[in-house]
């Protein structure tokens, strides 16, 4: 399957009736449709395309394989400085052998500063500036297992694309670790996966 | 869209053809029809067969004309034939006094058989009509009337189009068979 990059324009808005009259000029012998009739085809028959693709792609085929991750032990600080290097709002945290022990995620870090009140970080800041005082200053010393969301939503590998979509819809979650049987990280599918895959889908 | 937005139209007519395209549909058409007339004039005027009926005429401009056309395919040409032909023979058999009848029964009958056998072809709706208009000659011909002229004429036009169709590069024929 190939990935677009960027979601595109409606296929139907994409090409005129211009663009229609002129492929047909380039097939010789006459043919027994209207440039309008064509349109409308093309647009069922990419629609019906999508559909089957978002049906039967499973899992292992969009999710993200390089996985910025953190250890249980990991300080925080290091987990916050890995996520803010590589722009990113959550990741999973794996033991040594690979398994997936939970996800930490910006959520956690609200969840444990200051008085565990702020849910955002526009109300952090406004406590901060208030306060004179760094509500983050609390986690010192604190680790990544300590404060991740745990026990964790993972899917497996050959999970068929809408089931996780449908999961990750009504878990209200941004991104699942991907693991084989053993609960061992293989990637993680997030919710620009899915966008990315299908971006004419409004599917999350 | 509203009823008479409707009847203004939404898109353009297809594109001319190149001349090799007009040139081949010639062909094709002068053979095909050349084929059963002269079967139809010069070997059968002695018995009491015909091979040309009008709706063959149709048909050409089908199969040697628009030959990618869904219409125009082999399953349509002899199936929308045979059964067309059936069914015009079968209404004029039953509604003969009432000649109105049996014409609109026949054609409107043959559409519904031809869509519900996916055989549409609109020659078809001229053969039922023949059946039904005669000559004296196709009445006398009763249910042989769709294995000859209808069947047989479909066939031999079709072999015709077999092997005109597939000669220059820009064309093949057919599409599908069944």
């Amino acid at each position: 399957m190939s990935q677009r990059t960027n979601p595109g324009p409606n296929p139907a808005e994409l090409f005129s009736d211009e663009d229609v009259y002129e492929a047909m000029k380039k097939i010789p012998g006459y043919l027994d449709i209207s440039a309008g009739d064509f349109k409308e085809l093309y647009l069922l028959a990419y629609q019906h395309a999508e559909t089957r693709l978002y049906n039967s792609v499973r899992v292992s085929e969009i999710m993200t394989r390089e996985v910025v991750t953190v250890l249980p032990a990991t300080p925080l600080a290091e987990a916050a400085a890995r996520m803010a290097k590589h722009h990113i709002t959550g990741l999973p945290v794996v033991r040594e052998d690979g398994t997936v022990a939970g996800v930490l995620s910006e959520q956690d870090f609200f969840r444990n500063m200051g008085d565990g009140s702020q849910i955002s970080c526009m109300a952090l800041i406004a406590d901060s500036l208030a306060s004179g005082g760094c509500p983050a200053l609390c986690m010192r010393g604190t680790t990544a297992g300590e404060i991740m969301t745990t026990p964790v939503i993972t899917v497996l590998e050959n999970t068929l694309l809408h089931e996780a979509g449908k999961l990750m819809r009504e878990k209200g979650i941004n991104r699942v670790p991907v693991t084989d049987n053993s609960n061992r990280l293989l990637g993680i599918l997030t919710r620009s996966d899915l966008m990315h895959a299908f971006p004419d889908r409004g599917i999350l | 869209m509203n009823y008479f937005a409707k009847m203004r139209g939404t898109t353009t007519s297809p594109p001319r053809v190149s001349l090799s395209e007009v040139f081949w549909s010639w062909t094709g058409a002068f053979l095909g029809i050349g084929a059963v007339a002269f079967i139809n004039y010069n070997l059968l005027p002695q018995s009491d067969l015909l091979m040309l009926i009008g709706s063959f005429g149709a048909s050409a401009v089908l199969i040697y004309g628009a030959i990618k056309s869904p219409l125009a395919q082999p399953r349509n040409l002899i199936g929308g034939h045979v059964l067309s032909a059936l069914i015009g023979v079968a209404s004029y058999k039953m509604l003969a006094p009432h000649m109105w009848l049996a014409a609109a029964v026949a054609v409107a009958t043959a559409i519904a058989v031809m869509h519900l056998t996916k055989t549409l072809h609109p020659p078809g709706g001229a053969t039922a009509l023949i059946a039904v208009i005669g000559s004296e000659k196709i009445y006398a011909l009763g249910y042989l009337y769709a294995l000859v002229p209808a069947g047989a004429g479909a066939c031999i036009m079709l072999v015709i189009a077999l092997l005109v169709n597939n000669i220059p590069k820009t064309r093949k024929y057919p599409e599908f068979w069944w």
